[in-house]
């Protein structure tokens, strides 16, 4: 089995091989065939949001991705969140030495896909290897453009507001959490990322209504409704009847300790939307099929402590808290 | 098909033994629980039950996390150990963030020491085989509930002929520091929700001792709302009654003998001792530690642990946290300078720990 080598980062015709080889036949456009320092992209008039984040997962193969998928899915989603049809994207690899090339080639296959079907083209890259040890076989960085849509823009989060999901949370989390432990087997715990660019004509046809999106990665639902009330007048009240978690999630919550509001997700959108167009949002939302089990799980509230709150099924409240939990599970 | 533990989260249920619970709750005065078990705290915390109970009823937080109990100079011994080159650490991993004097075992991996986070102690058996150059010692905290699980890995490691596994022994058990609470006679407690985990090995019999020498109701409780509630409808009752018994609420996991292979097996390999209890001190016979016959399998046997001297944290009350005597909010270091990310105290520390729960579903601000 062929491996990366330091040869495969030095610049030279062994870089060129791998490069047209793995990424150029698969990620395959112009603009990056022409293998430049840097892809010159046609612009319309307008603005345009811009996005990067790093990728490292262990394990890099998990049920329902790999971390190709993560990478490109990731910042697909933190474009569409910002309210923009994603355009181009940039790709920067850190590989271990030693790493096998099949493997690389797997993940570039599902790159190419989930950019391929969210209509976004990798114009731009670059790969670097680092010795054994050095890096956890594969690291990626992707960096992406789109253009704001409609009349969209963040606003701060008002009294009356509705909290929308666009599906279960916390799947992420479970299912890389009961791969890395090997915990489960035969579990229903599949990770739910996927691309968010489902959403983009809804986001386009509520333009005006819907006041901020995110989407709760690290640390979960809780951290990412914290982050939307802080600084502003408001705080959240969630109903937890009302939040979907799929019985396999809360399986495992149940399990090791974990609390599904802290659990990442990977595919799924928050979003605080005007409460006129709240049920007309939602049945949109859940008329797609990515979108079927999204839910209002909250009101946005005047608080000027900026709570995120849960009322309980028996009628109790507790507090969701900004901290993000390392997922360390419990002793008992 | 549902989850079948849904039908004990059933908020009709809930509502039904709220208001039988309101029922049975004395006007005149405070009736004082206390919860004995980390899992219950937590539970407690996460269903918001505290406010949905009526005023009378006052729930306290127990001794029952065994990682917020665990001493600081085991701690310390483990960050040792986590230091030394032949030594790979197994552990749980609540058990990671807990601060010894000086440092933590999140910290020591930090700096490069391995240490790996296990669910189960049996994993331990297949890092030793994979690391034969290493002593591959278990961090052995925890109650009753753990030891068993602990003890068997031991046992299996000696039928494969393991040489390099070892455990740094921190049990305890339960019932003397529930005795230490009602000797102390501070808290001023009326009576038990017993540990439901623990219950499965040792039975709920177990408590009858405290029953009859201290007058003081028990009931053994599981883990979901409904399990809890009615478990202090069930002591509401007794204290109605004038009864002090132990009643088993947890019948669907708790025998009245408990686990009699796990206790055969504890009795087999363990000796009990006076231990150490972090924040409240020494209880008697409340530790278990290997036998002679089984010292083989004790680090402390094979190697001389060099711990820093503890240094205790100035300004903590975790101690009386442990005992009921006091709330987290009590504590002039919780949510300022101990919080969850970087914890002062051990109740801090696990997420079973009535600060981190306290901290997590509570408002603090």
């Amino acid at each position: 089995m062929k491996k990366i080598t330091l040869a495969h980062g030095a610049g030279g015709n062994k870089s060129r091989e791998l490069i047209e080889k793995v990424f150029v036949s698969r990620f395959g456009n112009p603009e990056l065939g022409k293998l430049a320092d840097g892809a010159a992209l046609n612009l319309a008039e307008g603005n345009y949001a811009l996005s990067t984040d790093t990728h490292v997962i262990e394990p890099i193969f998990f049920s329902g991705g790999d971390i190709g998928k993560l990478a490109v899915c990731g910042s697909i989603n933190d474009v569409v969140v910002c309210g923009a049809k994603p355009k181009w994207m940039s790709c920067g690899f850190v590989l271990e030495e030693g790493f096998d090339i099949s493997e690389l080639e797997r993940i570039a296959d599902s790159m190419a896909e989930a950019a391929a079907s969210a209509g976004v083209k990798i114009v731009t890259g670059d790969t670097k290897v680092v010795g054994p040890g050095q890096a956890d076989k594969i690291y990626i960085n992707t960096t992406a453009v789109g253009q704001v849509m409609g009349k969209y823009e963040p606003k701060a989060p008002a009294a009356g507001d509705k909290v929308i999901v666009t599906g279960p949370v916390g799947q992420h989390g479970a299912a890389i959490f009961n791969d890395r432990e090997k915990l489960l087997q035969n579990s229903q715990l599949v990770s739910d990322c996927a691309s968010l660019d489902w959403m983009l004509g809804l986001i386009e046809k509520f333009s005006e209504t819907i006041k901020i999106m995110r989407d709760p990665t690290r640390g979960g639902l809780a951290v990412v409704l914290n982050e939307l009330v802080g600084g502003s007048s408001c705080g959240i009240e969630i109903v937890e009847n009302d939040l979907p978690v799929t019985e396999a999630t809360k399986s495992l919550c149940d399990l090791v300790g974990f609390d599904a509001f802290y659990l990442p997700c990977e595919g799924r959108a928050v979003v605080i939307v005007g409460s006129d167009a709240a049920t007309d949002l939602l049945a949109d939302l859940r008329s797609c099929e990515a979108g079927k089990e999204s839910a209002i799980i909250g009101t946005v509230l005047d608080d000027a402590r900026n709570r995120v709150s849960v009322k309980t099924g028996l009628g109790g409240s507790r507090v969701l808290t900004g901290t993000a939990e390392l997922m360390l599970p419990r002793i008992c | 098909m549902k989850n079948w533990v849904e039908k004990f989260r059933d908020e009709k249920t809930a509502r039904g033994l709220l208001k039988e619970i309101s029922q049975l709750t004395p006007k005149d005065h405070t009736v004082r629980l206390m919860e004995v078990c980390g899992t219950h705290t937590v539970a407690i915390y996460r269903y918001g039950m505290r406010e949905t109970l009526p005023a009378n009823v006052k729930l306290l937080s127990g001794p029952g996390c065994p990682v917020c109990v665990t001493g600081l100079g085991y701690i310390d011994k483990a960050i040792w150990l986590a230091r030394q080159d032949d030594v790979l650490l197994v552990t749980f991993g609540d058990l990671m963030k807990v601060p010894g004097s000086t440092s933590s075992l999140l910290k020591e991996r930090g700096r490069g020491h391995p240490i790996k986070v296990v669910y189960s102690p049996i994993e331990a058996i297949e890092l030793a085989k994979a690391n034969p150059d290493k002593k591959v010692v278990i961090l052995a905290v925890g109650f009753e509930t753990t030891i068993p699980g602990v003890l068997a890995t031991i046992r299996q490691a000696e039928a494969e002929g393991l040489k390099n596994l070892f455990l740094l022994v921190g049990h305890k058990i339960v019932p003397p520091a529930m005795e230490a609470l009602l000797q102390d006679g501070m808290a001023k407690i009326d009576g038990f929700i017993c540990p439901g985990h623990v219950s499965t090995i040792i039975g709920a019999k177990a408590y009858e001792p405290l029953t009859k020498k201290y007058g003081l109701p028990c009931v053994v409780a599981g883990f979901e709302p409904t399990d809890i509630l009615q478990a202090i409808l069930m002591l509401l009752g007794q204290l109605n009654e004038g009864q002090a018994k132990v009643e088993n609420q947890y019948q669907r996991a708790v025998r009245n003998e408990g686990n009699p292979k796990a206790l055969a097996m504890i009795e087999k390999y363990c000796q009990i001792i006076d231990d150490q209890w972090r924040g409240i001190g020494v209880i008697a016979k409340s530790g278990l530690r290997l036998r002679d016959d089984f010292k083989k399998w004790d680090i402390e046997s094979v190697l001389k642990i060099e711990a820093e001297p503890t240094k205790p944290k100035p300004g903590c009350i975790c101690g009386k946290i442990l005992q009921g005597l006091a709330r987290p909010s009590d504590c002039k270091l919780f949510g300022k300078v101990c919080t969850p990310d970087e914890p002062v105290g051990a109740c801090m520390v696990s997420g079973e720990g009535s600060c981190a729960a306290a901290f997590k579903h509570t408002d603090h601000r």
